[in-house]
Parts: C-alpha cells; structure tokens; sequence
C-alpha cells in the first residue's frame, strides 16, 4: 500500500507529539493553521517542501489532496470520518503557506469564504461605509472532536463571551426549543408550500369549489331536493382538502421538529468557530443577529444531510447559504431568540455603500433613518423588520409568500364556516329523528303548544290545519319562560269559516326543515301528525 | 612565546586533582625557560603546575578551568614578586613579572599584565631575549591572548581593534563570495563579529578564531537565506529547479580550458578576472553559492551537505556539478576571459 | 589539475583578492556600542517599561472544577511599544521550544492593540527580578501572532528547559517596534 502525502502526516505526528510534549498550548486540531505555519516554516524539510511545491501547480493534485483529506486522513487521523471535519481542516489550512494562493484554494475562497452573511461593524468614528460591512465565517467542529477551547471560538476578533454564547443558545432555541414553534406557525400562516404544481392547482380548484357551495349554500337558489347532494359534496371536498393539509403539514411539522432535534444534538455538542476577515474588537452586540445566521450557515455546511429531510430546513439553509453575499443582518440576539432594537442610521448607510448588500435584516424598531439619499444605490436596499431569529429565517429564506398567506387567509375562513356549518350540513345528510310531541301544553286556551323533545329544535317547524283554527306554522324553539320547554307556541285564532264547532278539531303536524347556519330552506318532510285533543290533554307543567 | 595550544581536544582538567609538580621535565618549556628549572620558590613552583593546568584546559577546550588556573598562576606569581622587592639585577624577579604578565593576558586581564609589563620599565631592567617587545606590541599578541582579552565581560578596545583589522579582511573575503555582492558582504561581516561579541563568553582563544568567525558568517548567511526562503523570496529559485539533471553534452571542460591561469595575471587583467568570476558567482541561485563554499572553501562533504540540507548526497552532488557548469558557461561565453585568453 | 581543485583554487583567489580589496574593519568602539543592549544604553526608559509590566503581572488563583491539568496556560505581561504609542496587554504563548540552546516560542498578544507592528523586537524580562534577559528579533505571523526564534544565554537555556507551554512563564515581554 502506498502512503501518501508523507509530509502531511510528518505535520500532524509533529503537531500531536509538540502538544503532547507540552510545547504547544493548542491541540492540533485547534491550532492547525499555527501548527502548520510553524512547521511548514521552521520544521518541514527541504524535500518536504518540495512535495508539497509539486502540488502547486496542477489544480487536479490539488483536489485529490483535498478528497484524500477528507476520505482517507480524517478517518485515520481522528478516528471521524466527516465532510465537517475535513471542511473545518481545510479552512484551517488554507490561509496559510503555501495553500493560500493555490488556484482550488482561490476558486473555493471565492465561493466560500466571503460570501458569508454580513454583520455591520462599524469603526470608531465611521458614520457608516462599505468597509463596515464585514462577512462572517462560520464553520462546526464536531462534538466528537476533544477540544480546550468553549462552544464559541472567535477567531481573529474579541467579543463579549456572553453575545457569542446568547447566539448559540438562540440557534439551539430554534432547534429545539421555543423558537422552532415560532418558525411552524409563521411558517403555517405565512409561508410557502412544498406542493408539486398539479397537487397544488387541484388544492386551489378544491378551496375554490367549497368557497362555491358555501356560497350557495348560503345565498344562492334553494337548492330543493340537491341540497343533501350539495351538503355531501361540500363536505366531502373540504374533509379531503383537510386531510390533505394535515397530512402534509404535520409530516412536514414532524421532519422539521425532528430534523431540528438531530441538528440541535450535533450542534449543542459542537464548537462552533466564528472568524472575521479582519482583528476587530467588537464593542456591543448588535452583531448577535448575524452570528446566529451564520451558525445556522454553518450547521447546513456540517451536516447536509440532516437538514435534507425536512423541506422546510432544507429551503431555509439552502437560501441562507446560496444568498449570504447579498444579506447583511444587525440586531442584539438573546438567547431566547428575540432581536432587540440597535442604531441603524449609520449602518443602513453602510449597507447603502456597499456593492454586494440588497438586504438588510434588522431589528423591529421605530428609530429608523430615512432612506433617502442617493449614496451607493441605496434604492436596491430592502429593509427586513424581525423581531426573532426565527422570523430573521423566514425572511432569509423568502419563506414568507403574500400569495400564499391570502390563500391561507381565505381556506381558514372558509374552514371556519364550514366547522360552524358543519352540524347543519351532518343534520342535512343525517336528519334527526322525528321528535315526540311531550309535556306541557298550553296552560292557556288561546293558545296551542307543541313542546317537542328534541336537541335540534331550529331544524323543525309545526303546522295547524283545522276546520276551525286558522292555519298556523311556527318555529320550534326553546322557550325559557315557566314552564321552560322546546316547543313551538300557536296562537289559537278561529276562523269565520268554520265548518265545525268543535273547538278540539285540528291536525298539527311536525315538518323538518333543513337550515345551514343563518339560511333556512323551504320546509321538508313532515314528520310527525298529532290531534289537537291529544295535545289539550298533556298535563300543562 | 606563549602558552599558545593547539587544537582542541576532547577531556577536561576540571576533574583531574591537582597534584604536586615536580620541577624538570613535567615543566611546560616556557615556564622552564623562564624559571631556569630551579623552582626553588613554592609559590613559584606552584604558579608553574596552575599555569601547566591552565595550558591543559585551554588545550581541551575548557576555558572556564583554563582561565581559573591562570587566574591562580597569575596570584601566585604577583606573591612572589611582592615578597621578593623591588627588582634586582638578578633578573629572577624580573622573569617572575613576565611570567605574570604572560598569565594575566593568558587568563584576559589585560590591565593586570600592563601594570606588571610596567613595572619593567626600569633603567636595572635587561630585556629578555625579545619577551618584552612581544608583551608590549599588543599588535604581536597572538590570537589566543586578543581573543582572550575580548572574551572578558568588559572587552578590551584596543585587543578588539587589533583582532578585527587581523580577520576582518580574509571575513570580508568570504563574505563576499557568499552573498557575491560587496555591500552585502560588509553588513554580513559586521553582523557576524556583532554575533560573535554578543556571545563573547563563550569564545575559545585556544580555538581556531578566524575560522571561528567565518563559520558565524556562513550560518548568519543561512539564516537570512532561510528567512528569505520562508518568506518567499526565493520563489523563483525553488528548490524542485535545482534538482533537474544536470545536461551532459560530452564536452568536460576543465576551468584551466576556460580561464587563462589565474594564478598568474596580474593588474587589470586579474582584476578583469575578478569581476568576471563576481558576475558569474552572482548569477549563481544563492543555494548554489552556498554549497559552493561549503565543499571547496569548508571542505565539507557531499554526504554532510546532503544532511544539512535533507538531500541525498547525489542530489548535492548533482548541485555542485550544476553550479561548476554554470560558472563554466558563464566564463566561457565572457567576451573580457575571450581577451584575457588572446592577451600573450 | 582536476575540475573540484579548480573551482576550489579559483574560490580561494577570488576570496584573498575581495579580503585585498576590502573595506576598513569597524572600529571595536563602534563594534562595542552597537552590541549593547538598549537596556543599558536607556536604563530609565527600560526601568518604566519594567514597572509597567510588574503592574501588569496578574496572581492567579486555583479554584479548579476540571480535573484535567491546565491547558489554558498562562498570560504574559507584554508592553507593545510602537512609535508614537505603547499598549498594555498580555500575551498567550502558543508554541514554546528550547532545542540546542535555541527558543523557538510563538505569542499571540490578546487583547491585540487596534495596530500591532510587523517589524519588531522583543526583550524577555525576568519575571522575578526585572532584569532584561535577551532581546531578539521577531517575526509577525498570521493572525496577530508573532514568532522567535534565538539562541538563549546558557543560563537562560538550563533554567528554561524544562518549561512546558502551558506553565507559567518566568518572563515578561516588551514587544518594540523597529524602524524600517
């Protein structure tokens, strides 16, 4: 078997043995870049420097260094085979001698490295230009990995532990705690769906038909002897449009969460190293925002394939790592997840100058500066108030989706009158059971009650027809005035035209008739048929 | 005539007991010229075994013991001339003041030894047999007494004057086919005596001193080489350039077809020479010079190279054939060693 | 006459007529006065940077949760001197190597001073007694690192050999900046 890249190794048991020993403060792999600088420099022999020489000019050995790196050298070195490690080892590597000018290295800086989101920090005495605008690189070493060095490493710049650490907390919060619910919700009322287009246009056709029935239901023409095939057909479209919703949102609810928890794992167990372009030693915390976005950046980089499972990660990660250039982000994070107010003027102005930024994500805050001036295009730049990191996500991701949020608008309204309906419409397709007539009748003889027992009272009606009472309908309704019944109350009113004297002549008859919600239908069926002289002698109470 | 020693060698004095002495043939050749071989004086006798020690020491390269015996002789001695008076025309105190003297420079107290040699100067003193033109001319003090007397915490002026016009030409010379440029070579000098005087303490004057001084030089050059070399000067120079093979055209020329004999032009024809060889050293990878010096100015080896530099001893080899061609080429294609050949 | 003895001889000609032709040897004055340190030539100044330092000693105290030895290492009081400015600070040794009598050590002022300058010099003072010890050229590595490289007075070597990097340093440093 052939070993190669000897001289990489030599580095690396040079690097473990000079820690061992005690002359280096930092385990190789946190100080891979010092260590190779070092030993690159002072140790690496002349025929190991001119192994290393022979790679600088073929972009092909280059990259088959860069796959031995990740395939062979971390499984064997570490014991962890992982795209993370051997990204992070990369990283390290390649802004030092000799692969800092190497042409795979300058392709995949320019891709990579400062294309991160943008924080906005400004100098000392700057009111704000395109040198403020500084692009945050992030990237995860694995829990796996033995470190010295806490959670949150920055590198090259000094801020406070506490905003790096309230950051973390943040991205575990949306993970897996209060802000992923934040996410579902916003993402349930506002965001955009993973349909394929045929599903999606027979869900709108669907949402359309039952806007349709609810329509006529409610306002169109008497539909007669249809409207239990209305009433099914109604229901029967909107269960399945629900069916469908829940099916699809809650498996994608249940990835998301469980993605989000698997994520959470690694990363709550990983460091996560943060390194500015340039020294800086940050002064507040308003780069807490961007932090945390890059961390997020950092995580889909670590582990693609966690966050593949879940369309709504995926989109979110796949957005915020392919669009970081054009994004910029300033608000203080807390580690609960809420962006707190900063002063903008200054960096509005920044993001103003700067070619690359169209974006700005910021705090919800009312002391924003006007956005005029004609300094650096400042037209192009779009202003995103959060208030969260969730809804800083959402807004990276261009989740949010005004076409979708009407939509949803309208099928909650349309599920909310249909939920309302719904027992009218069960009432209409399974009519309740003829009531009996009961106790009391009318103590009073100018009047006639039909006291009915039954739950439904508004979906039935009572007719008198008699030779000697005048015709009479009337709604059954519960009536709470002693004694208190369901039942309908007929006032007696004899006719001119009687044909008989007896005063207990007279059918009353019991009608269905259907309703849904405000709108009554033309009475149905009767029911039940009764004599006006079994009704007169019903006990009274 | 001093107590000069030669090479150094390996052992130490410091452990051996300091036994007795007896005076006759132990007696170092100096010291019994001095003394006469009648070491009747204790104090003398035993000035002469400290002195013997000392001489010992120096010889192994033990400077810290050497200079403690001398230190020792040197107390001894000054008992002897204080308790014998003033001098005599005896000439025996006189030989035990330049005894002293020659202690107090061997062991690089320098003032000690003009307060003895001045002592000397008396109308009844009779000069012995040149000794004292010797101790007086600091310009004919061998290297061993310069070397020690600049070794001290507080180095003599006028003993570092005297020994940096002695080597600075011949550290001059080196430096300037090192670096081949002859600026370079005037800071490279002065950087190297500043590394040696820095470190003075750890000076040897019983050691070869001028080669001392250009093995400083040689390794101040390396250094900065090295230095250049991280910092990516020598990016056009790689290393990987060097270890190409080395073209054969069947035609070896030796120098001597080359140049006309260098050894004898004269005037400005060897000064046309020098300028001629300068060019071509300059043009040489700076590699290249140094490997150069090393194997014919230092004699190292192609194997010892090779390890200095973690090649192979061919591969050094094969730099050493490439940087003779290129000084070959260079000369051959020279329109001034083309005159230099037709001049008669 | 072969090819090596040829070179050899011309090599030897060439240096016997450069040492001919060479310029005037220094003076040892001159010689004297640029090997002293600058310690001695402005003991004053070397005194207030000394005390600056000494201010700068942090004590620490050991009230450990991790049973795992130190890896942290210790902070070393460092003054960075620049020419119109000096910084108070502390740095982190990162790499610390004594090989043959030679320091190899590598620092990382933290917090860095807003410039830190690229050539530069630094003196190890002795933490115990502030006398300076040596003073050596330094390198500027990446990342606000800088890097040494010098041979160690024999004292010095025998009492720093054993010292590993995450001890505490016995020195003090003043980083000084060079003109170019």
């Amino acid at each position: 078997m052939v070993v190669r890249y000897i001289w990489f190794w030599s580095f690396w048991h040079w690097s473990r043995e000079s820690h061992r020993a005690g002359m280096l403060l930092k385990r190789p792999l946190e100080g891979l870049a010092v260590h190779w600088d070092e030993w690159y420099r002072h140790e690496a022999s002349a025929r190991e420097r001119d192994e290393i020489e022979r790679l600088r000019d073929s972009a092909a050995e280059q990259q088959a260094f860069l796959d031995w790196l990740e395939q062979t050298w971390s499984r064997e070195a570490v014991a962890h085979h992982s795209a993370a490690l051997a990204a992070y080892v990369w990283r390290e590597l390649r802004r030092v001698e000799p692969f800092v000018d190497w042409p795979a290295v300058v392709a995949v800086r320019a891709a990579d490295d400062e294309r991160g989101i943008a924080a906005v920090i400004l100098a000392e005495v700057s009111a704000g230009t395109a040198d403020d605008v500084v692009p945050i690189d992030a990237i995860l070493l694995p829990g796996e990995i033995e470190t010295d060095e806490g959670a949150v490493v920055a590198e090259n710049f000094e801020a406070e532990p506490g905003d790096l650490e309230n950051s973390r907390q943040a991205v575990l919060g949306l993970l897996r705690g209060r802000q992923r619910w934040s996410v579902a919700w916003r993402w349930l009322l506002l965001g955009q769906r993973d349909y394929r287009r045929g599903l999606a246009f027979t869900l709108l056709a669907g949402w359309g038909a039952v806007a349709l029935g609810l329509a006529w239901l409610l306002v169109g023409p008497d539909p007669g002897e249809q409207l239990p095939w209305l009433a099914g057909g109604l229901v029967s479209v909107w269960c399945g449009l629900v069916l469908v919703a829940l099916i699809t949102h809650g498996r994608e609810l249940r990835r998301f969460f469980r993605a989000g928890r698997r994520m959470a794992t690694g990363f709550a167990a990983a460091q996560v190293r943060l390194r500015l372009p340039a020294r800086f030693k940050l002064k507040g915390g308003s780069a807490g925002l961007a932090f945390g976005l890059s961390s997020l950046r950092a995580m889909r980089r670590a582990w693609p394939e966690l966050s593949e499972r879940s369309w709504l990660w995926r989109r979110s990660l796949e957005r915020l790592d392919a669009d970081a250039a054009a994004w910029a982000a300033t608000g203080i994070l807390t580690s609960e997840g809420a962006v707190r107010p900063v002063e903008v003027a200054a960096k509005l102005q920044a993001c103003r100058q700067h070619g690359q930024i169209t974006h700005l994500l910021m705090p919800t805050q009312t002391t924003v500066a006007p956005l005029g001036g004609e300094a650096g295009g400042g037209g192009r730049l779009q202003l995103h108030r959060c208030s969260n990191l969730a809804d800083a996500l959402l807004h990276v991701a261009a989740l949010r989706s005004p076409a979708q949020t009407v939509i949803n608008v309208a099928t909650l309204g349309l599920s909310a009158l249909m939920i309302f309906g719904l027992p009218d419409l069960v009432r209409i397709l399974v009519p309740p059971a003829p009531p009996p007539v009961v106790a009391p009748s009318s103590p009073t003889p100018y009047a006639l009650w039909v006291s009915l027992d039954t739950a439904s009272p508004e979906f039935f009606q009572v007719v008198l027809e008699s030779r000697v009472w005048a015709y009479r309908r009337a709604d059954v309704r519960l009536h709470n005035s002693a004694p208190a019944s369901v039942r309908a109350e007929l006032r007696l009113l004899k006719r001119s035209d009687a044909a008989t004297r007896d005063l207990e002549d007279g059918i009353v008859w019991i009608e269905r008739r259907p309703c849904f919600l405000f709108r009554r239908f033309e009475p149905g069926e009767r029911v039940g048929r009764y004599t006006v002289s079994y009704l007169n002698r019903l006990r009274h109470e | 005539m001093s107590l000069n020693v030669g090479p150094q060698s390996g052992g130490s004095v410091a452990s051996t007991a300091l036994a007795p002495v007896e005076c006759g043939a132990s007696c170092p050749a100096g010291v019994r010229a001095l003394c006469g071989g009648d070491c009747r004086d204790e104090r003398f006798r035993r000035a002469c075994e400290w002195a013997e020690r000392g001489a010992e020491a120096r010889r192994n390269g033990d400077e810290a013991n050497a200079e403690q015996a001398f230190r020792a002789a040197l107390a001894q001695l000054l008992a002897v001339i204080e308790g014998a008076g003033p001098l005599t025309e005896s000439g025996w105190s006189l030989e035990a003041v330049l005894f002293a003297a020659r202690c107090a420079l061997d062991a690089g107290a320098v003032d000690e030894s003009r307060r003895l040699i001045d002592l000397c100067d008396c109308p009844l003193v009779v000069p012995v047999d040149g000794v004292m033109v010797e101790l007086r001319d600091i310009d004919a003090w061998p290297d061993v007494w310069l070397v020690a007397a600049v070794r001290s915490a507080a180095p003599d002026e006028r003993a570092l004057d005297v020994l940096a016009r002695r080597h600075w030409p011949a550290l001059f010379g080196r430096c300037q086919i090192l670096t081949a440029c002859r600026d370079q070579a005037a800071d490279l000098a002065q950087e190297a005596w500043c590394r040696v005087l820095r470190r003075r303490e750890a000076l040897k004057p019983g050691g070869n001193f001028p080669a001392y001084l250009q093995r400083v030089a040689t390794n101040l050059w390396r250094d900065w080489l090295r230095a250049n070399q991280r910092a990516g000067v020598l990016g056009e120079t790689r290393l990987g350039s060097l270890d190409a093979e080395v073209s054969s055209d069947g035609e070896s020329r030796t120098l001597i077809d080359v140049v006309p004999d260098w050894t004898a032009l004269e005037g400005a024809a060897a000064a046309q020479l020098q300028e001629e060889v300068q060019e071509a050293l300059s043009r040489l990878a700076p590699l290249l010079r140094d490997v150069l010096v090393a194997r014919f100015l230092d004699g190292e080896s192609c194997a010892e190279i090779g390890r200095r530099h973690g090649r192979t001893e061919q591969t050094v080899s094969g730099w050493i054939r490439r940087g003779v061609q290129e000084i070959q080429v260079y000369l051959k294609q020279s329109p001034v060693i083309g005159q230099l050949h037709s001049t008669p | 006459m072969n090819e090596t003895r040829e070179v050899g001889e011309l090599l030897r000609w060439q240096a016997a007529r450069a040492a001919r032709q060479a310029p005037p040897p220094p003076r040892a004055a001159a010689l004297l006065e640029q090997i002293r340190p600058w310690w001695e030539r402005w003991p004053e100044r070397f005194r207030q940077l000394a005390d600056s330092l000494a201010a700068l000693d942090v004590r620490y105290g050991h009230a450990a949760t991790d049973p795992r030895p130190n890896r942290d290492g210790f902070l070393v009081p460092t003054v960075v001197v620049r020419t119109q400015a000096e910084d108070r600070t502390h740095s982190s040794i990162l790499y610390f190597a004594i090989s043959g009598g030679r320091l190899r050590l590598r620092f990382q002022v933290m917090p860095a001073p807003d410039v830190l300058p690229t050539k530069a010099e630094v003196t190890f003072v002795d933490a115990a007694t502030a006398r300076a010890l040596l003073v050596a050229p330094v390198e500027a590595a990446s990342s606000g690192e800088y890097r040494v490289e010098a041979e160690l007075p024999e004292k010095v070597a025998a009492a720093w050999c054993d010292l590993k990097v995450t001890d505490r340093m016995p020195f003090h440093l003043i980083v000084q900046q060079v003109e170019a």
